[in-house]
């Protein structure tokens, strides 16, 4: 029966992706997160540094809602280990900690059906049988426009050592957009770390530079967030924010 | 004295051990292969040692052969949850497996295991070295092999704790750390003295054992 439902989604991923691929065509689609007015200096292929240069502006004619960060991040909630059944994930704790420091733009990645389960035990699953079938779950909506930004911040949960398989589906989407950039790698975990999430980033979007990744336990950045918010401000300052 | 191919066997498992420890390190997929590996070996060892199964019903329990055959009996079981665990949970080379719906369940016992079967089997190599041991003291510097035992032994207690084996067998870390890129062969040294602990506790129980059992 679950098995069913399995290639059901899969089915229905793949119709999704069959028309996110004829309608995106070779280019982006225009964004309706976070508009922003002056797109001009954007054009200009960005420096390639590990983001000491990205919020210094260089820009002129920056609305007061620019930015050329964006946060990116996978998150889920329900039933997650050690931290009961929440209604707010862990990464996406911490990925508004980055957005509220950095001033970045969110995005979050959102599976296009409702095929991840909210208890822990069936997740993990479907996270299993995904990674086994080295998956490509569709995800829903239009990813802003990417050349917006100069640095994008990507993060997730560690499942089973990698990233799951829906961001390799966002990674391959937009692998040409990506690729120029600063990618900056933060995954949740309770132990894992941060499982070679910057390596497989990097084999992922080749081309792109990928800064140093942090690693947060899901547990603190649910129960200890003072504690995990100082660490992210740390991590910020170090990569030049 | 052993045979030839039996101490093969067992040199085989024991230099695999670690590189299976190493996990991500060495590749997923070797690390599918190793296992597999192991416990092929791990079963022509079990075949080639039979007599002790048919002994286990017979004769005299001393304490000395109580720790053995607990000792024994609790890596049997570890030898057969780690591999089944594994294979049922491959993602390389067993695929053909379908996924059952207790895979969080098979990763916490794949998790454990392995941190206590390689302390236990550390041991089991140790109490079996005892008449090696003994033949060492003809050697000509024992008192040097028996000094650098200690030295490494002693780094092997900081090592254990530094690869956080302390929280994986109490359960307290239930997922592994492996630093991605990490070079491989400080990690073995780490690895090896672990090993070289507890198979130095291992022989220094036997012996002790031994003398108990004598002096009853």
């Amino acid at each position: 029966m679950k098995h069913m439902k399995n290639i059901l989604s899969a089915l229905l991923a793949l119709v999704m992706i069959l028309t996110l691929a004829a309608c995106a065509g070779g280019g982006q689609t225009s964004g309706t997160v976070a508009e922003t007015e002056s797109r001009i200096e954007n054009m200009t292929a960005p420096s390639g540094k590990t983001g000491s240069d990205t919020l210094s502006g260089t820009d002129e004619t920056a609305a007061p809602s620019e930015s050329k960060t964006l946060v990116v991040y996978f998150s889920r909630t329900g039933e997650q280990y050690t931290v009961g059944v929440i209604d707010k994930g862990n990464t996406a704790i911490v990925a508004e900690m980055i957005a509220e420091k950095t001033g970045a733009d969110l995005w979050e990645v959102l599976p296009v059906d409702d095929h991840y389960p909210m208890t822990y035990s069936a997740l993990t699953d479907v996270a299993k049988k995904e990674q086994n079938d080295n998956a490509r779950p569709a995800y829903k909506g239009t990813v802003p426009d990417l050349s917006e930004y100069d640095t994008v911040f990507i993060g997730a949960p560690v499942w089973w050592g990698d990233w799951p398989m829906i961001l390799y589906t966002f990674f391959e989407q937009n692998r040409d957009a990506l690729g120029g950039k600063t990618l900056i790698p933060f995954s949740t975990h309770e132990g894992s770390g941060l499982s070679g999430f910057d390596r497989k980033l990097g084999s992922a979007v080749p081309g792109a530079t990928v800064g140093k990744g942090l690693a947060v336990r899901g547990n603190d950045a649910q129960n200890r967030q003072d504690s995990v918010r100082e660490s992210v401000n740390i991590w910020l300052k170090e990569l030049g924010f | 004295m052993k045979s030839r191919l039996r101490i093969f066997l067992d040199i085989a498992m024991t230099v695999l051990m670690p590189l299976l420890m190493a996990y991500s390190l060495v590749g997923e997929t070797a690390h599918e292969i190793i296992g597999s590996v192991i416990f092929i070996l791990f079963i022509v060892h079990h075949i080639l040692n039979r007599k002790w199964y048919g002994a286990v019903c017979k004769g005299r329990y001393t304490p000395r052969r109580i720790f053995q055959t607990v000792l024994n009996t609790a890596l049997f079981v570890f030898m057969i949850l780690q591999p089944v665990s594994g294979i049922l949970l491959s993602k390389h080379l067993y695929t053909f497996i379908p996924i059952l719906p207790v895979t969080a369940a098979l990763r916490s016992v794949h998790m454990i295991v392995p941190y206590w079967g390689y302390v236990l089997l550390s041991v089991h190599a140790g109490t079996h070295l005892l008449p090696l041991m003994s033949k060492m003291k003809k050697a000509p510097l024992p008192q040097v092999l028996f000094c650098a035992d200690i030295l490494i032994s002693g780094y092997g207690v900081y090592a254990f704790i530094k690869r956080g084996f302390p929280g994986y067998m109490s359960g307290s870390t239930m997922f592994a750390f492996f630093n991605a890129g990490e070079p491989l062969v400080p990690f073995f040294l780490d690895y090896i003295a672990v090993m070289v602990l507890f198979a130095s506790l291992g022989t220094l129980t036997a012996y002790l054992l031994h003398k108990f059992t004598k002096t009853r």
